[in-house]
Order: C-alpha cells, then sequence, then structure tokens
C-alpha cells in the first residue's frame, strides 16, 4: 500500500429536494433532504474500503458522487491529490450497482466491446482484455448468448466484466453480492480480491457484515450522511465485533 | 464523432434485435394498407360533391347525335340546374360543334375554355329513341377538365345522369370499345382536394406512430431499465450520446415511416376511386424536404418527452395530447387559407399548410416554405440543444 492517497474524497456535501409527497411521506418540514454532509475519506492502491451503514444513510449518494454519476454541491473529489475533470476521473473508476443494468437484447461480447468504445480502447486491446476478463469469470461460454438469457449469477459477472472493461484503476460497487446465491458470492469476494492484488483502489457498500471483515482493510461507518467512525479494520474491531460496534454506534445515535 | 457513431451503430442494433419492437415499427405499415383502402372510400364519397357557386358553366357538345331537338341528357341537365338549390346560382352555356372538330374542343377543354364536352356517337339519339341499346357502335363520351372545380362538378353530375338517361349504352370509350381517360386537365381537382386533406393528415400522423413507436423507449425506457446510467459513466459527451440516439431514431422512424407510407400507396387507388394524380418533380421534392423536417422535428419533440419521462408509461401518456396537437394542425389548413408568412413560425402547421397549398396548386411562395422549413430547423435544433442540456440535470438523469 503506497503513501499518498490514490483517491481522496474532501468534505462532500449533497442534498435533495423533496416533494409535498416526500416530505409527508418522511415526516419532514424541510423542502430538502440532507444525503451527504460534510464526508471525506481517501482511497489507496492495493486496499479495499468498506463503507457501512442503514439504508438512507448516504452510501450510495457517496458513491455516486465518486463515480461522477452526481455532482457534489461542495467538497471535492482529488485524484493523486489533484483536481481532474469528470471525463478524466470517468476513464479511472469502474462503478457497479445493482441499479445499473446491462442491455438484455445484447451479448456480452458485443456489450464489452460497445462499452470498450466509449473508453476509446483499441480494438486489439480490448480484444485482448475482453479474452482474459472473460476467461477469468467463465463468461466466455456465454459470450454470444443474449443477456436476457443468462443467470441472475452469470449476468452479474457479465457486469463485473464491464465494469473493468477499460481497466480502472478505482474500484466503485455498490453492494456487490446483493441477491447473489453463495456461489456466485464467493467469486464475487475472489474477485475483489484479485482486483486488490493488482493493486486497485476499491470501496464498496455493503450491509454484509462478514463481508466487511473479511475483504475490507478500512471500514467507515455512515449514519445520516456523516461519517461516524473510520479506521483500520483491526482498530475498529479490536475489542469488538464489527456488528457489535455497528449498532452500538447506530443506537448510541437514537 | 466516433462516438456519435458508435452510440448510432448500438442503437440501431437495439431496435432491431428486439421482435416486439419491430414489430410496433412495421405493423403500423400493413394496417394502413388495410384501413386506409376502407378510409378512402369513405372520404373519397365525401368530397365527389364538390360545391360550385355563381359560375357559368361552358359545355361543347357535337352536333352528329342525328335529332332536331337537344339531346335528352342537355334537357336532364338543363331541368336539374333549374331545380337544384345548390345550382341556383349557376347557368349553363351550350356550344355545338361539328364531330370532325372532336380534337379541336379537347384542346379547349384541357385549356379549361370549355369544362365539359360531349361526344356522341354517329345518330346517337335516334338509336336510343329507337330502343337499339348496348350495339357497339353506340356510346357517349364525357370529357373534363378536372383540374377545375366547375368542370369537375359538372362531370359528376352528367355521369349519373347518363347511367341514368342512357342506360345500357356504353360511356366513355374510342370506336373499338376501349376505356378513354376523360379527365384532360394536366391533374384532378377532386383528388387535389382529397389529398390536400388526407396527405397532411396521414403524414402527421404516420410519422407521429413513427416516432412514438420507438422515442418512449429511446430514453424513459433506458432509465427504467437502468441501462442509461452505464452510459453516463463512460467519458462521452452528452452531446454525443444525444445526437447518436436523435440520429438512430430518426433513421428507424424514417424506415418506420417508409413502411406505413408503401401502405398508403397501396391504399391510394380506392383512396382516390380512380381519379388520377400527377406532380411535378419539383413538388415531389419539396414534399420529401417538408416530410424530412417534420420527421427532425417529431424526433427531437419525442426525445425530449422522453428524457423528462421516469417511464415508458410516463412518456407515453404525454406523447397522447402531442398527437391530438398534431392530427390538429393537419386539419386547421381545411379553416385557415393563409399563406401569413407569419403563419410559417408556428410548427406542424407552417408544415400542413405548405403540403395542401402544394397538393392544390401544385406551387407555394417561395418565401413562404423557405421560412417554415428554417423554422422547423431551427425549432428542432433548439429541442437537440435542450435535450442535451436536460442529460446534464441529475433529476431528470438519475432514478
Amino acid at each position: 500500500m503506497s503513501e499518498s492517497a490514490l483517491l481522496e474524497v474532501r468534505d462532500l456535501y449533497k442534498s435533495f429536494s423533496l416533494s409535498r409527497k416526500q416530505r409527508a411521506q418522511r415526516h419532514l418540514s424541510s423542502d430538502r433532504l440532507v444525503a451527504v454532509n460534510g464526508l471525506s475519506l481517501s482511497l489507496y492502491e492495493g486496499e479495499i474500503y468498506g463503507l457501512l451503514g442503514p439504508n438512507g444513510a448516504g452510501k450510495t449518494t457517496t458513491l455516486r458522487m465518486i463515480a461522477t454519476l452526481l455532482s457534489p454541491e461542495r467538497g471535492e473529489i482529488l485524484y493523486r491529490g489533484n483536481s481532474i475533470g469528470q471525463n478524466e476521473l470517468r476513464k479511472k473508476i469502474g462503478f457497479l450497482t445493482s441499479e445499473l443494468k446491462l442491455d438484455d437484447f445484447f451479448t456480452p461480447s458485443y456489450t464489452f466491446d460497445y462499452f470498450s468504445a466509449l473508453y476509446g480502447i483499441d480494438n486489439a486491446e480490448r480484444d485482448r482484455r475482453k479474452g482474459n476478463i472473460f476467461a477469468r469469470f467463465g463468461v466466455d461460454r456465454f459470450a454470444d448468448t443474449q443477456i436476457k438469457n443468462l443467470s441472475t449469477g452469470m449476468k452479474q459477472k457479465v457486469s463485473l466484466a464491464i465494469s473493468i472493461a477499460h481497466n480502472p484503476e478505482i474500484i466503485v460497487y455498490d453492494e456487490p453480492t446483493n441477491g447473489l446465491d453463495i456461489m456466485a458470492s464467493r467469486d464475487v469476494e475472489n474477485f475483489l480480491l484479485d482486483l486488490k492484488k493488482e493493486g486497485k483502489a476499491i470501496v464498496i457498500s455493503t450491509h454484509i457484515f462478514s463481508l466487511v471483515e473479511k475483504l475490507c482493510d478500512t471500514v467507515g461507518i455512515i449514519l445520516d450522511g456523516s461519517m461516524r467512525l473510520e479506521g483500520k479494520m483491526n482498530e475498529v474491531c479490536a475489542n469488538a465485533s464489527l456488528e457489535q460496534v455497528f449498532f452500538d454506534l447506530v443506537e448510541g445515535q437514537e | 464523432m466516433k462516438n456519435v457513431f458508435t452510440v448510432f451503430k448500438k442503437e440501431m442494433r437495439r431496435y432491431f434485435t428486439d421482435r416486439r419492437m419491430l414489430l410496433s415499427l412495421f405493423l403500423p405499415g400493413v394496417l394502413i394498407f388495410v384501413v386506409y383502402s376502407l378510409m378512402g372510400r369513405v372520404f373519397s364519397s365525401a368530397f365527389t360533391q364538390t360545391r360550385v357557386e355563381n359560375t357559368s358553366y361552358h359545355v361543347a357538345y357535337t352536333e352528329n347525335y342525328g335529332t332536331e331537338e337537344k339531346p335528352r341528357i342537355l334537357m336532364n341537365f338543363d331541368a336539374y340546374l333549374a331545380s337544384s338549390d345548390e345550382e341556383k346560382t349557376n347557368s349553363v352555356e351550350y356550344y355545338p360543334v361539328s364531330a370532325t372538330e372532336v380534337d379541336v374542343t379537347k384542346e379547349k377543354v384541357a385549356s379549361g375554355q370549355y369544362d365539359l364536352f360531349i361526344v356522341f356517337s354517329d345518330n346517337f339519339e335516334v338509336a336510343v329513341k329507337s330502343s337499339a341499346a348496348g350495339t357497339n357502335t353506340n356510346y357517349i363520351n364525357l370529357f373534363y377538365n378536372g383540374e377545375k372545380a366547375a368542370g369537375t362538378k359538372i362531370y359528376n353530375v352528367m355521369s349519373s345522369m347518363v347511367d341514368v338517361v342512357y342506360k345500357n349504352y356504353r360511356v366513355n370509350v374510342d370506336p373499338t370499345g376501349r376505356p378513354i381517360t376523360p379527365n384532360l386537365g394536366k391533374s384532378d381537382y377532386q383528388g387535389a382536394m382529397v389529398l390536400s386533406v388526407i396527405v397532411p393528415m396521414l403524414t402527421m400522423s404516420l410519422l407521429f406512430s413513427s416516432v412514438m413507436s420507438i422515442t418512449p423507449d429511446a430514453v424513459a425506457g433506458e432509465k427504467e431499465r437502468g441501462t442509461l446510467s452505464a452510459m453516463l459513466l463512460t467519458p462521452i459527451r452528452r452531446g454525443e450520446l444525444v445526437m447518436g440516439k436523435i440520429l438512430a431514431l430518426m433513421v428507424t422512424a424514417a424506415l418506420s415511416g417508409l413502411t406505413s407510407f408503401l401502405g398508403l400507396l397501396g391504399g391510394l387507388p380506392s383512396l382516390l376511386q380512380g381519379v388520377s394524380i400527377s406532380f411535378s418533380i419539383g413538388t415531389v421534392v419539396l414534399l420529401g424536404v417538408l416530410i424530412v423536417t417534420t420527421l427532425l422535428l417529431f424526433v427531437t419533440l419525442g426525445t425530449v418527452v422522453s428524457t423528462i419521462s421516469k417511464s415508458v408509461k410516463e412518456c407515453s401518456s404525454y406523447m397522447a395530447p402531442l398527437m391530438i396537437l398534431a392530427m390538429a394542425a393537419a386539419f386547421l389548413p381545411l379553416a385557415i387559407k393563409s399563406e401569413n408568412l407569419g403563419m410559417a413560425l408556428v410548427p406542424m402547421l407552417n408544415i400542413s399548410l405548405c403540403m395542401n397549398q402544394l397538393l392544390i396548386t401544385g406551387s407555394i411562395g417561395v418565401g413562404f416554405v423557405a421560412l417554415t422549413i428554417g423554422s422547423n430547423l431551427v425549432f428542432t435544433a433548439g429541442l437537440i440543444f435542450l435535450i442535451t442540456r436536460l442529460f446534464k440535470v441529475e433529476r431528470i438523469m438519475i432514478l
């Protein structure tokens, strides 16, 4: 692990306007909901960062801002200490979320080619990467099958393959094992460990404590859009399990 | 530009690998052929009642019919003129001509000097009086100028009378028994009237239907399925993504529109009930340009609606009122006969007015048509700019 952060997130702030109906549902008087409030974190090469928090804590919004899908209202995201343009940052990030889907009518092979073209990867490099990645996930056997005809686990593997088509340095996965069976989950875990070995900086959000304990080097717990606890896994779990630490924090807040 | 082409190819592949979408794109063409063929009969019969007022009909006829008194058909027409409320402001003048002057007289019909020219076979009335029905030598031909409302009107009336008065005698045949073309005008007033109303309406509905079958899926569908975000994460510029999508939409909508147009062409014979229509190449080219600008406008308009919608269902519900507006614009030229330049700035209405004018008269003011095309292109460019801006609005693009 190198000393300087590959990606530094500083003091991010994001709020969303609420409709009258949404205000009534949430019993709020304000017409804006603060999703992320002054959040900072750093990602290092060869490190997996686990983001924990209850539903609505701001995990997904944070990851979407890191992936450039959303723009922060305040704060900044630095790559190797520098502020770079959104499009440049996009080339360096691979993002995956359960809400992000691939077109069912295309084959994995065509989808890989399409996204590679959008990232400006030449055909020779694309074919080389496609061969390696598809073989790694066992997608090669289904490369020319329409995605709609693949199993859920295989679809997830295709999504993972596409997310790294452009060989990103930073991997941002929002609940990467959500909805997967234990076999497919294990494949995803192994894949993340492989990426870590390759020196990628990885951030994942999840509700599964065991996954964080097993994979992550650093953990951050978000409550109400703010980072409430952050530290190395061994430090955070020095005196209690991660689950215990998490619930102590949540109940302490209530 | 490379990214625009990449997106374009992907979108085209998407449209042509989805069987349901293919069906919704090309089935209308088949249905149009069936439905409009039936519809054409209704419209056409409505337009045979051409209204003519304050007119003097000029009717020439050959003198070789063989009796002293006027031919029976003319006496019937006089009686009709005297008794019909519809014709009370109209009168008739007859011009007997020698049977040797048929060709000269036909030229006069073609030039508009005469509205109708009746050609009898020799001693036709004698044959009718002696009840020598249906022999090969007895016939009556009616020539008219279909470019003129009066010519069309009197031809329709006289044709009906001939069917009654000279029942069992041959009508509109040459001496060898072959059918002749009765309309000596270059085009057909009745057909033009039918087309001037039907064509803008069908053009609007065909193009809008084509656009409606694909634009809801183009952005709203992608948002709904979660496939759009993946593209928004790539370094491609939003403008390139929009252009790629719009180009693919245009080509697909054009193909769908073409299929529908072919269906319409198939239905045209029954739509016009045998009435002939001819256009100059210039008119056809101008119509083509107007159709392309209409398509551009509809595709971009549909894409705006698709962009602001969260789902295909929501988009379709927003598109329905727009379709009604387009239909209204197609019918308005019936009420507005104007080449006021201000009208050329009103999208959809301007195209309908242009088409209406072109189909009736075969020409239109250069200023009006230039302003129509120009304003539609400006609207299209404005809408593309708007879509590009909308693609950057998180609240709209990220569900």
